[in-house]
């Protein structure tokens, strides 16, 4: 008979807990990469701000993102991004993007084959034809050669989220520099198409008064739309400004911000910008700068301080020239 | 009976087949061309396009590779590219470029042959050709490079791709490509792309052309920039010509990688520019007029990360496909054949609902076989016979094997007499 050698028994079960033991340390390490997003490629202006840094950065193709920054991304963006777990995201629209929220866009689970020939399935089972010839008519059979309407005015307001939080906005626009026109017809809408205001102004900027009683509006929501009087045609196209999904979560720090530092002087307008701006209210943050550029108008820091607001939340960029 | 059973079942799936290729000759002839935009649509796609085109699980990006696009810099621009990049050790520059003859612009020459020599591990581009006495179509009996002046440092390998194109402006659908092929001197060329991944990891690429196959199917991953004409649109890393001079990368994505020089439109995400732009099997289109969605350099790059991730695709050899669809052709006229005989009254309804489940059915079996175990099932013409099987069947019984049989005339006949 033989007798069972313990010494050896033990050695292998030592090994296999060795074995065991640094395999799941080796897939720690391997899960556990200190970024949760790896730039791919990267067209535009883009920027980053790093989690604790004061001022934003250049976008660099190969940098990582972690989920305390933001993404800002310019006007004409595309930006490839490499989740941890290998997936991948892009961004495509202008604004300024929470790296948290890009994370929970990504879906790094694998759909079984099933579950993808019946998805598939049932889309082209769904699959509508437009059988109305006025719905295929977006092309055109002609070359362009200058700026359309929806280009010549320029808004300078973010394209996307724009949220307000104050009673009054300031909003600015640039134009092409050949153009003449110095009026303009601004008119807002509400949610339901319908026009609320229209007035008629001289110069690049309008004040709008939420507090009014025809800018009254259930929904919070704003369509305003910048047209050259003497040419209808030239226009901003439409730009939707909204009240913040949670007011009171800005309530704490502006109230301390007010307790600590006046509205009354251009300086504090700036530091109202910057707490503005912190906080994703970029239409608020324009407004207060602007405020303090009106104040002062001869001070160039306040201009050069707007386009920073503008650029780096990818609402326009700026020529080096300009 | 049973024995006639059986030569029923035979004859059945043999009168399909020849009424598939009556359907095939009659097409051949382009008899029905003028009234098939549909055939005419399909005739370029396979079933597997579907697959990468729709179906594909989203893979995971690949950053052992790097693509840097030369847009339209002249070659003094080139070599300012290819020095800022070489310095930080890339395991291998693929130049996916050809320059041909010295130019005007000598100084710009002289850059870029310094710039390549000094590149350590270099594969330049070069052109498998057929010299103009040679009638031999599939014989490939000399290579066409760039000006000696370039390439010196550089090791050799062909960019050729598989298409239907006869030039290089034709369009082109690129789902294969070929390893590695013998000259009519007995010298081998090896393919741009596996030459590329030899140097990153030269077991891989040895593994790789060990398979011995001639053409060798592309396991697409995905494109770079290509707003939305693939699903896919993200994949490697991409440096444009303004992030090169301008720094605008992190140079760890560099070291020890695949970086691959080509032409991905005058800027990155350029829409407009179809020089070297290639159809795939990834086009969110995969059926009938689409644009081409992939640069040149792109496919490589896919081939690259093919061959280092040892994601192969497997596939049937013509015999083994065809094998298989008469087995499993015959196995339906057996049963069709058992339901028109023992269950006459049923036999459309039966066998339509078959033929509908087969026809759901057979795809998702190549579907899950690709996506599974990477084998590539091409099982059209089963899919066409058994489209054919139902009602092709009923005039195999009730026409020709009738009109075979002595009471079969002789009822035709009287009736014709009433």
């Amino acid at each position: 008979m033989k007798t069972p050698n313990i010494t050896g028994t033990i050695m292998r079960k030592f090994v296999s807990i060795a074995i065991t033991t640094m395999l799941v340390f080796a897939v720690g390490v391997a899960n556990g990469q200190g970024y949760t997003f790896r730039v791919l490629a990267n067209k535009g202006q883009n920027k980053v701000k790093k989690e604790g840094a004061a001022t934003p950065v250049a976008l660099k193709t190969g940098a990582t993102l972690s989920d305390g920054d933001q993404l800002i991304a310019s006007q004409g963006a595309y930006i490839g991004l490499m989740h941890k777990s290998g997936k991948t995201l892009e961004v495509r629209t202008p604004g300024t993007k929470k790296v948290s929220d890009l994370a929970k866009m990504v879906n790094t689970k694998s759909a079984s084959v099933s579950s993808r020939y019946a998805k598939f399935l049932a889309s082209k089972m769904n699959e509508k034809e437009q059988p109305n010839y006025r719905q295929r008519l977006n092309a055109t059979g002609a070359a362009k050669r200058a700026l359309a309407g929806d280009e010549q005015i320029k808004a300078l307001i973010p394209a996307e989220d724009a949220s307000v939080l104050g009673d009054k906005a300031i909003v600015t626009w640039d134009v092409l520099d050949d153009m003449e026109e110095n009026v303009f017809i601004v008119t807002v809408k509400n949610i339901f198409d319908e026009e609320i205001m229209k007035e008629e102004v001289t110069g690049n900027s309008v004040v709008l008064d939420f507090t009014s009683e025809q800018m009254q509006n259930e929904e919070g929501l704003w369509i305003i739309n910048v047209r050259a009087k003497e040419n209808q045609d030239v226009s901003s196209g439409d730009i939707a400004i909204k009240r913040p999904e949670n007011p009171s979560q800005y309530a704490e720090g502006l109230s301390s911000l007010k307790a600590e530092v006046d509205e009354d002087s251009p300086l504090n307008k700036v530091i109202y910008a910057s707490f503005y701006e912190e906080n994703g209210l970029i239409v608020d943050a324009l407004t207060a700068i602007e405020e303090a550029i009106q104040m002062n108008p001869d001070v160039e820091d306040f201009k050069i301080l707007k386009k920073d607001i503008i650029e780096r939340n990818g609402i326009k960029v700026y020529e080096e020239t300009e | 009976m049973f024995r006639r059973f059986w030569r029923d079942v035979i004859l059945g799936t043999i009168f399909i087949f020849a009424l598939m290729g009556l359907f095939g000759s009659l097409t051949a002839f382009k008899v029905f061309d003028i009234m098939d935009p549909i055939g005419e649509a399909f005739a370029d796609m396979e079933f597997t396009d579907v697959y990468f085109s729709q179906l594909l699980d989203d893979p995971v990006a690949d950053q052992n590779v790097v693509l840097v696009n030369v847009g339209l810099e002249p070659r003094a621009g080139i070599a300012v590219l290819l020095d800022s990049i070489s310095k930080y050790d890339p395991a291998v520059i693929g130049v996916d470029l050809f320059f041909d003859y010295p130019k005007e612009d000598t100084l710009g020459d002289l850059m870029l042959m310094e710039a390549l020599g000094r590149v350590e591990n270099l594969v330049l581009v070069n052109k498998l050709s057929q010299t103009m006495g040679n009638l031999d179509p599939d014989s490939y009996d000399s290579l066409e490079w760039s000006d000696p002046m370039f390439t010196w440092n550089a090791t050799p390998a062909f960019a050729n791709l598989l298409t239907g194109a006869n030039v290089q402006e034709d369009l082109k659908m690129c789902r294969r490509f070929v390893p590695q092929l013998e000259l009519d001197n007995g010298e081998n060329q090896v393919a741009f792309s596996v030459k590329m991944a030899s140097f990153f990891d030269s077991e891989k690429a040895e593994k790789f052309l060990a398979r011995g196959n001639e053409v060798e199917v592309i396991n697409y991953r995905g494109n770079v920039l290509d707003y939305g004409a693939t699903k896919f649109g993200n994949k490697y890393f991409a440096l444009d010509v303004w992030d090169v001079y301008s720094g605008n990368f992190v140079s760890e994505i560099i070291k020890d990688k695949v970086v691959i020089f080509c032409f991905l439109g005058e800027e990155l995400g350029d829409r407009e520019n179809f020089e070297d732009k290639f159809f795939t099997p990834l086009n969110e289109i995969y059926v009938g007029r689409a644009f081409p969605d992939m640069y040149g350099g792109v496919i490589h790059a896919n081939i690259v990360s093919m061959v280092l991730n040892e994601d192969y695709i497997y596939y049937l050899s013509d015999f083994q496909s065809w094998t298989l669809t008469v087995v499993m052709l015959f196995f339906t006229i057996m049963v069709f054949s058992w339901i028109y005989k023992k269950l006459p009254k049923w036999y459309d309804g039966i066998t339509k609902v078959i033929q509908v489940i087969l026809l759901v059915g057979i795809p998702y079996i190549m579907i899950y076989a690709m996506d599974l175990y990477s084998i590539k099932l091409e099982l059209n013409i089963l899919l066409i016979a058994i489209a054919l099987s139902g009602d092709g069947l009923e005039v195999f019984y009730g026409v020709v094997k009738n009109s075979l049989s002595k009471e079969g005339r002789k009822e035709l006949f009287k009736v014709s007499r009433l």
